[in-house]
């Protein structure tokens, strides 16, 4: 027998998710109850090397006001219906609209869009989950505010809520984005709405300004998490220096990512250069200027490295790239650019290139942009190199010590290419930390190297567990596996907060590997 | 053609997108549930291909959607600037329904396809080829089906090293 839906939740029939879907069509109306395949098939797995059947939807419902999703969690838990909510829906890579399990109910909160608020003195704002980092930009660049953005590299699309509650990171001073997080409001599976920090306080002003207001600091604990809908979320934004001076410094081996490490870390620790440092590989870097793996070669398998080599000359990049800043006013840039130059002269290797010496070329433009909050979409370059649409980050967590990025990226590299895959891939420098962030692409339309990347994803995981490392992010397809890495008794806290929270289990059943 | 949709189409061209062959039609609208074919035969046909290659495959591709509807707009994404991709989700949320026919580089086709989504658009079919960058023949013939309402048989194409991804929408 046919059903009208593309799946059903787990256990659940159709007559009795037939009652669920009048509820939230009496709730929310009917063109924000989605269930026709035409519809439905856009919220689908799209990057992930497992079956599209795993992640598919049974229904998407949209909401537009905060007692909308108070209304949505209460028909969930009238009829067990769980539910998988998103913002933008745009964290490509990582499960980008799909829910984590089939039959999952998506929540879309695209048309929750309100900038509520961007207090231009006190440099904070207080948005909605639809508000894109464009509409941001759109909104500061129109009222003349002059405050930066930080955002990961899909920038103009992606969203300031979605992205700090998955704890992404982007590229300028104030790219941990969790720290600059402060205030949440959050829906709770009972349908109780939450305002963190001093968001409980009658007649508050400092909402967006002080992060922990009194007794236990809640935020922490919604992001990659299961726990409520963060319906609106405030931040703090860095005030536009006189002076930005975006740099790049290219090596040319492999092999200099050690000393590469341990030469920034003592600037990035000291605020000498204060954003976050990326150092990116060649085929990073080929990638998002438009260099395609069949320009070189159609041969199976990973690319050789004399290809890689060809590439680096090619397209003048070095087989390492850092990119950094500098900000402030112009005596604080030139004594700042000054230790940069001291510093490279004493490592006695590598290239420094200004933005005046690069122009306007690819990679550097928008890396520059990056660096100083003007979204683009030039990185999404990086799903060309080899096409075919599949990819899934790997992103392993390192001490910011040349040793440990070396052995990282040689372990990585060794296991991508064992199963005919290139290590596309870079680490972006926190304060004493690593993202080494790996983009493990492969061609989707082929089933046989989308059965390999999934073995390379899991061998991948497996091997650097072995080494004490493990990732700080994962697409929805390893959250399981993932969460076991961090060991029992984390899991066990998880589950009782969950169990307290959510008895009915309905909110994103399975996310971090979180269940009741 | 709308005043709107004119100054939207001069603003994606200096965004980036290439237009050519315009020919738009009055949408008759009707309710959901058309399929293809039907929108083909009363609304706006888009065309969405990748311009940064000049690769035979687009145009004709391109051509094949002209041939079987006389409502085409053909757009050719330059790159992957964040403007162009902007303008082109206003251009999918306005009130008329038309159809999107594309065949596009994985990472134009990633955005595209989100910004279906996002504006709750309908995805007919979307499929990924792997082809001869000079199968002319081939990409007509599936901008032809596309544009028909037919599912292509994709045992046809030509294999070879250019990634492709074909996909046909209502929006």
């Amino acid at each position: 027998m046919t059903s009208k839906y593309m799946a059903l939740p787990k256990g659940m029939s159709e007559s009795s998710f037939d009652a669920a879907i009048a509820q939230f069509k009496k709730a929310l109306g009917e063109d924000n109850v989605m269930i026709k395949d035409e519809l439905v098939r856009p919220y689908t797995k799209v990057m992930m090397a497992v079956p599209t059947e795993e992640h598919t939807p049974s229904a998407v419902v949209t909401a537009t006001t905060v007692e909308q999703v108070q209304e949505v969690v209460k028909i969930c838990n009238a009829h067990k219906v769980p539910v998988w909510t998103i913002s933008t829906g745009r964290n490509f890579g990582y499960g980008s609209a799909a829910p984590g399990q089939r039959g999952q109910v998506v929540l879309d909160l695209r048309k929750m869009n309100k900038i509520i608020h961007v207090d231009p003195e006190l440099c904070t704002a207080l948005v909605e989950p639809g508000v894109t980092y464009q509409m941001l930009y759109d909104y500061l660049e129109e009222n003349k505010i002059p405050l930066m953005l930080s955002f990961s590299a899909p920038s103009a699309i992606a969203g300031p809520l979605g992205n700090t509650m998955d704890r992404g990171v982007g590229y300028t001073p104030y790219g941990e984005h969790f720290m600059m997080q402060c205030g949440m409001e959050v829906v709770m599976a009972n349908g109780d709405v939450l305002r963190t920090g001093m968001g409980g306080v009658k007649g508050d002003k400092a909402w967006q300004v002080f992060k922990w207001g009194y007794g236990p600091t809640l935020d922490g604990m919604f992001t990659q998490s299961n726990y409520g809908i963060c319906t609106k979320m405030g931040f703090w934004l860095m005030p536009k220096p006189p002076v930005f001076k975006p740099l790049e410094i290219q090596f040319d081996e492999d092999s200099d990512i050690s000393e590469i490490v341990e030469f920034i870390r003592p600037l990035r620790i000291a605020q000498v250069i204060p954003n976050s440092v990326v150092i990116a590989g060649v085929l990073w870097e080929a990638s998002t200027c438009n260099t395609r793996r069949s320009d070189y070669t159609t041969e199976p398998g990973h690319t050789p490295d004399a290809i890689l080599k060809q590439i680096q000359k090619d397209k003048h990049l070095g087989a390492w790239n850092v990119y950094a800043a500098l900000y402030g006013t112009r005596e604080q840039v030139d004594v700042n650019f000054k230790i940069v130059q001291d510093a490279l002269k004493k490592l006695g290797k590598g290239r420094l290139i200004t933005e005046e010496m690069a122009g306007d070329t690819q990679p550097f433009k928008y890396r520059a942009q990056l660096m100083s909050g003007v979204p683009n979409l030039q990185e999404f370059g990086l799903y060309n190199w080899r096409g075919g649409g599949g990819s899934m980050w790997f992103a392993p967590v390192s001490q910011a010590r040349g040793s440990e990025c070396d052995k990282q990226k040689s372990l990585a590299k060794k296991i991508l290419n064992k199963h005919g895959l290139d290590y596309v891939g870079e680490f972006i420098v926190g304060w004493r930390d690593m993202h080494h962030v790996i983009d493990v692409l492969y061609d989707r339309s082929n089933e046989e190297e989308t059965k390999r990347a999934n073995a390379c994803f899991a061998e991948l995981l497996d091997e650097f567990e072995k080494e004490g490392y493990a990732v700080y992010r994962v697409n929805t397809a390893f959250q399981e596996r993932v969460a076991q890495s961090y060991g029992p008794v984390k899991r066990d806290i998880e589950r009782k907060i969950k169990r307290a929270l959510d008895p009915n289990g309905i909110l994103a059943p399975g996310k971090c590997g979180i269940n009741i | 053609m709308q005043t709107d949709r004119r100054s939207l189409l001069k603003g994606l061209t200096a965004a980036g997108l290439a237009v050519s062959g315009i020919g738009w039609a009055q949408a008759a609208t009707s309710a959901a549930g058309r399929t293809a074919s039907a929108a083909t035969r009363s609304a706006e046909v888009l065309a969405v291909t990748s311009s940064m290659h000049a690769s035979a495959l687009e145009k004709a591709f391109a051509a094949g959607v002209q041939s079987t509807s006389r409502n085409v707009v053909h757009t050719g994404l330059q790159g992957l600037d964040s403007a162009a991709f902007n303008q082109l989700g206003e251009l999918l949320t306005d009130s008329q329904e038309t159809l999107l026919l594309g065949l596009l580089d994985d990472a134009s086709a990633t955005l595209v396809l989100d910004l279906v989504r996002s504006s709750g658009g309908r995805v007919l079919a979307v499929e990924h080829h792997r082809v001869d960058g000079a199968a002319a023949d081939w990409a007509q013939a599936l901008g032809r089906s596309l544009a028909s309402g037919q599912v292509m048989n994709t045992t046809t194409a030509a294999a070879g090293k250019e990634a492709r991804v074909s996909f046909s929408c209502v929006i």
